[in-house]
């Protein structure tokens, strides 16, 4: 699943690790590929995380404006392109989700989210509309606390002490599944950093 | 409950962890060389099901990106390159021993009540001594200045290696960065950069102590400066 290999020199054939190197020197033709390349998996995966449209917009391009401004950082020893983008996009999600959720609790003293409605939305939402069969596949291969942890956890944006509360389950529980679900999904994929 | 720092991995890649939690974890992750492989792999597989994701980006969007990326200057790559600032941090600051300072010095609720939780991490930062020596070494300055929050820098003359300790320290403003320095016969040494998650802050002096008057922090653009230009936010005299 990881791009080819560059062959030639035109950006449209790099590898996302090529034209970050290319980024890193300020290259603007390796970013308008890049940017063709990655922009609708890191607006997918906020929106999903977000799911509002409007503040999802706005993440999204301050990832991908964080993507021009910190290529030089981009370490390629260190894991693929793809999951450099995607960690940063996933985490400047989940840290909108979790301060305006801070905010909310801040102005309604209740504050408690309904926590099965919660889950319900997510599980349906992901499940209805992941594109990748592959990875719908994988995660039919979990078991159900597993696939409920970890969607809840990465498509949910949730802390793992909420999804504890969410599908009452011990803490100490909910983390084995959450790496242990990872575990398989990554054999399942084939995934290797 | 079983309760390991190493189980963390797979809630750390999800991003399930809290702000505390995190910050707690990344300092182990500095330390902890088969936890960082742990956590590079579930990266890879996590973005999988980023990828999984993936919908069609509002049409206004390409064009603001490039657009913005016109007048958005690059940083630069960390100086000396990020494996040898990660040295240089391990040197001093074993990871989550980060914590028990915050502990010791009784700075951070927050982080006393994750420990409670997590008696497990106690262990671990027994074994990461570097930093609780440190501690022991006894001799800790109160930095005030600009910025009204719990800042100590802890310091040992002696194996001269000093870090700075702040909590609620709010992240810097986009593209600044905060950094240390060291003053000796009155002028400001680069003793590097640091941010902060908003919660606990941590930065290792990188330049020498010796005969050094003061520490301080000043807020500047990042990747840092050679000589400060932003105004003193905290200061303590050695």
């Amino acid at each position: 699943m990881r791009p080819l290999r560059a062959v030639g020199s035109s950006p449209a054939q790099m590898s996302l690790e090529g034209l970050l190197t290319r980024i890193a020197k300020g290259d603007q033709a390796a970013y308008v590929a890049l940017y063709d390349r990655t922009s609708p998996v890191v607006y997918g995966l906020i929106r999903r995380v977000l799911r509002d449209p409007a503040q999802s917009e706005e993440v999204a391009q301050e990832v991908l404006l964080e993507v021009w401004r910190t290529a030089t950082r981009f370490d390629a020893e260190r894991g693929s392109a793809n999951a450099w983008i995607m960690t940063m996009a996933h985490r400047r999600a989940v840290d909108r989700v979790r301060s305006e959720q801070a905010a909310r609790d801040r102005d309604d003293k209740v504050g408690v989210r309904d926590a099965s409605v919660g889950f319900d939305e997510v599980a349906e939402e992901v499940q209805a509309r992941l594109e990748h069969q592959q990875v719908r596949r994988a995660l039919d291969q979990l078991t159900d606390l597993q696939r409920e942890a970890v969607q809840l956890a990465y498509y949910g944006g949730r802390t793992y002490r909420e999804v504890a509360e969410l599908l009452d389950t011990p803490l100490g529980t909910v983390k084995t599944r959450l790496r242990d679900g990872l575990i398989r999904l990554r054999d399942t994929l084939g995934v290797r950093s | 409950m079983s309760d390991n720092i190493h189980l963390l991995a797979g809630a750390y890649a999800l991003d399930a962890l809290t702000i505390d939690e995190r910050a707690l974890y990344e300092r182990h992750l500095s330390v902890c060389e088969a936890c960082r492989l742990e956590v590079a792999e579930y990266a890879e597989t996590a973005a999988e099901l980023g990828v999984a994701a993936a919908a069609n980006a509002p049409a206004g969007l390409r064009a603001r990106v490039l657009t913005e990326i016109e007048r958005t200057r690059q940083v630069s790559a960390t100086p000396g390159g990020p494996a040898s600032l990660s040295r240089r941090v391990q040197r001093v600051l074993t990871p989550v021993a980060a914590g028990l300072v915050a502990l010791v010095i009784g700075l951070s609720g927050a982080v006393a009540v994750l420990w409670q939780d997590n008696q497990r991490l106690e262990a671990t930062v027994a074994e990461e001594r570097g930093l609780a020596e440190l501690v022991a070494a006894g001799h800790s300055v109160t930095m005030t200045g600009q910025i009204d929050v719990p800042a100590t820098f802890v310091y040992d003359p002696d194996r001269d290696e000093g870090v700075l300790v702040a909590t609620g320290l709010s992240a810097p403003a986009e593209g600044m960065t905060y950094q240390l320095w060291v003053i000796r016969d009155g002028q400001p040494v680069d003793a590097g950069v640091f941010g902060s998650d908003g919660r606990l802050a941590t930065a290792t002096a990188s330049e020498s102590l010796h005969e050094a008057e003061q520490v301080a922090v000043t807020m500047e653009p990042a990747g840092g400066v050679d000589q400060p230009t932003g105004e003193i936010l905290l200061s303590g005299d050695l």
